[in-house]
């Protein structure tokens, strides 16, 4: 699994995940947002995209730094995601606590309102 | 019916070429993309639940996946000799998802999702082998 990062000029943060989220993957994801909570990047976008798979090892990331974004204002905006994987989000219920949007433009309009 | 033996050391790394062995396998199943990925992510958990919490991530075990498929069902039988916690094989709290939430809690969420997804999972010990058996009847559109 591959994850590119780029910091857009409005803060928000564009992470773009390639391969399969899976145990031995996860801690790679785990370390990149742990790396940009350290960097105040609150507002993080998830391209998913080229994100084929996923496991409890990498939706357990995502739950794990949650409360640490809501707390700074901050959220995971998730979009691109295919159907097998959000299908594995829907199995937990947490396609109800997590945002996922179809698109970038949609997400990037989140996180304009939640500014606003 | 159809049996395959998949045997493997116990490593992370080897997780990606067992969700591959299984994928290939599912293939010819009248079933659509999403119940063979839930089937796959199933076997997956239960195998990295084996590699990680059963055998330390230690590359000198073996584990084995047996898959029994029909056309209507399949049943899975993932084993090793780890030294399990009796503790791994349960989910301990009414609900796994708000308390994963509430504590941002990384674990928690495999046995979960394996349980919502097959129709009978058990996990056993025969003499000094772990054993998790997992079975599912396919959806008919």
């Amino acid at each position: 699994m591959k994850i590119d990062q780029n910091l857009l000029p409005n803060g928000l943060l564009l992470l773009s995940i390639d391969g399969d989220l899976d145990a031995s993957s996860s801690m790679l994801m785990d370390e990149v947002i742990v790396d940009a909570l350290q960097n105040q990047q609150y507002q993080i976008l998830i391209n998913c995209g080229r994100l084929n798979y996923i496991s409890s090892a990498g939706l357990g990331v995502f739950v794990s730094h949650r409360d640490s974004l809501l707390q700074q204002n901050g959220a995971l905006v998730f979009y691109n995601m295919n159907e097998r994987v959000y299908n594995i989000f829907e199995l937990l219920g947490l396609h109800n606590i997590f945002n996922i949007v179809p698109n970038e433009h949609d997400a990037r309009k989140f996180f304009a309102y939640e500014t606003n | 019916m159809k049996q395959i033996k998949y045997q493997t050391s116990c490593s992370k790394d080897r997780l990606g070429e067992i969700r591959h062995f299984v994928s290939q396998q599912l293939q010819e199943l009248p079933i659509n993309d999403i119940e063979k990925n839930q089937i796959i992510l199933a076997i997956d958990e239960a195998c990295a639940n084996a590699i990680i919490h059963g055998n330390n991530c230690d590359e000198n075990k073996q584990l084995n996946v047996i898959l029994h498929i029909e056309d209507t069902n399949i049943d899975i039988e993932i084993s090793d000799v780890g030294q399990y916690d009796p503790e791994t094989d349960k989910i301990t709290t009414p609900d796994p998802i708000l308390d994963a939430l509430s504590c941002s809690r990384k674990g928690g969420l495999g046995l979960p999702l394996i349980h919502r997804i097959m129709d009978t999972v058990n996990f056993y010990r025969k003499d000094k082998v772990h054993v998790c058996s997992l079975s599912k009847r396919f959806k008919r559109d």
